[in-house]
């Protein structure tokens, strides 16, 4: 058998050895007392360092919501509006009241359409579910 | 991989991302924004996702990059404002003491024990992803991180808790 390198103490700890070779390390260190202490001494120090780099995660407040629907909202509010000045200074096509009454619609349009696009995408892509993990202790 | 696959495996990994963004830049909001922008640039290079590499590894090679640009942007925001004071904010919760004991002494360590160590603790990649985010054998993960280990336990016993 090979001896047992350092390293390979580490890649045990971490389930991290092909089947054979973890075999081979495991019986080595059933009979050297020097290997198994070198090996506790590195489990002890990567169990306080994981609980340490658990306590340090946190669940942040992360937003996927997409950018499309202000997007579209800017380009149905431009197209709307720029449709409405040119039949409002195109003679004979709109009057006054007309262009009023359509802006409205536009606006309500606009509106009503950013609105379904809110209540449709809010739960689906929003990723934060709590926050509570924010101040967990060890 | 499409959107609502991306946000699934992107909801349990955000914990984890923002422990590793804290243990780079030392401060939680800064660690949130470096998620948050991570999490925006993945979506917006779902298309180049390769579906043969681990999700993990690509995800935190993301965080790990935009953590830099922020450590970048705030090295020039204050070579601009001059006798500036620091704006990060301390971590107010006592809880974090093992935490922040642990992320200074990795912060002491070279470049390459720092990265591997935090790829092992707070992004918990395996050797196979670690080898992958890092372009380095798996026989060389292993080498590397005994050595960090060994490297960071005599900081830490030199550190009085």
């Amino acid at each position: 058998m090979k001896p047992v390198q350092p390293s390979e103490l580490s890649a045990l700890l971490d389930g991290e050895l092909e089947v054979s070779r973890r075999q081979e390390v495991e019986a080595a260190l059933a009979s050297d007392a020097t290997l198994q202490a070198q090996f506790l001494a590195l489990k002890s120090a990567d169990r306080q360092w994981r609980a340490a780099a658990h306590a340090a995660s946190f669940q942040p407040q992360i937003d996927l919501k997409p950018r499309d629907s202000s997007r579209h909202s800017a380009v149905l509010i431009t197209l709307g509006l720029l449709a409405l000045i040119i039949l409002r200074f195109a003679p004979k096509f709109i009057d006054a009241m007309t262009f009023g009454i359509a802006l409205h619609v536009v606006a309500l349009v606009v509106l009503l359409y950013q609105l379904v696009v809110m209540l449709l995408e809010q739960p689906k892509y929003s990723l934060t579910e709590q926050r509570e993990n924010y101040n967990r202790p060890l | 991989m499409d959107r609502d696959s991306y946000a699934a495996e992107l909801r349990p990994l955000l914990a984890p991302a923002a422990g590793y963004a804290r243990s780079i830049l030392h401060d939680l909001h800064s660690a949130e924004d470096a998620v948050q922008q991570a999490a925006l640039r993945g979506l917006e290079r779902l298309a180049t996702y390769d579906d043969s590499r681990s999700f993990r590894a690509w995800w935190f090679t993301l965080v790990h990059r935009c953590c830099i640009d922020l450590l970048r942007a705030d090295r020039r925001n204050s070579q601009v404002i001059q006798n500036g004071t620091d704006d990060t904010t301390p971590d107010p919760v006592p809880e974090f003491h093992d935490a922040e004991r642990l992320i200074a002494a990795i912060g002491q360590l070279s470049q390459d024990h720092q990265d591997i160590l935090r790829l092992k603790y707070f992004a918990e990649l395996s050797y196979r992803e670690i080898a992958d985010s890092l372009a380095i054998p798996q026989g060389t993960v292993m080498s590397r991180l005994h050595l960090a280990r060994n490297a960071l336990a005599a900081i830490l016993q030199e550190v009085p808790s």
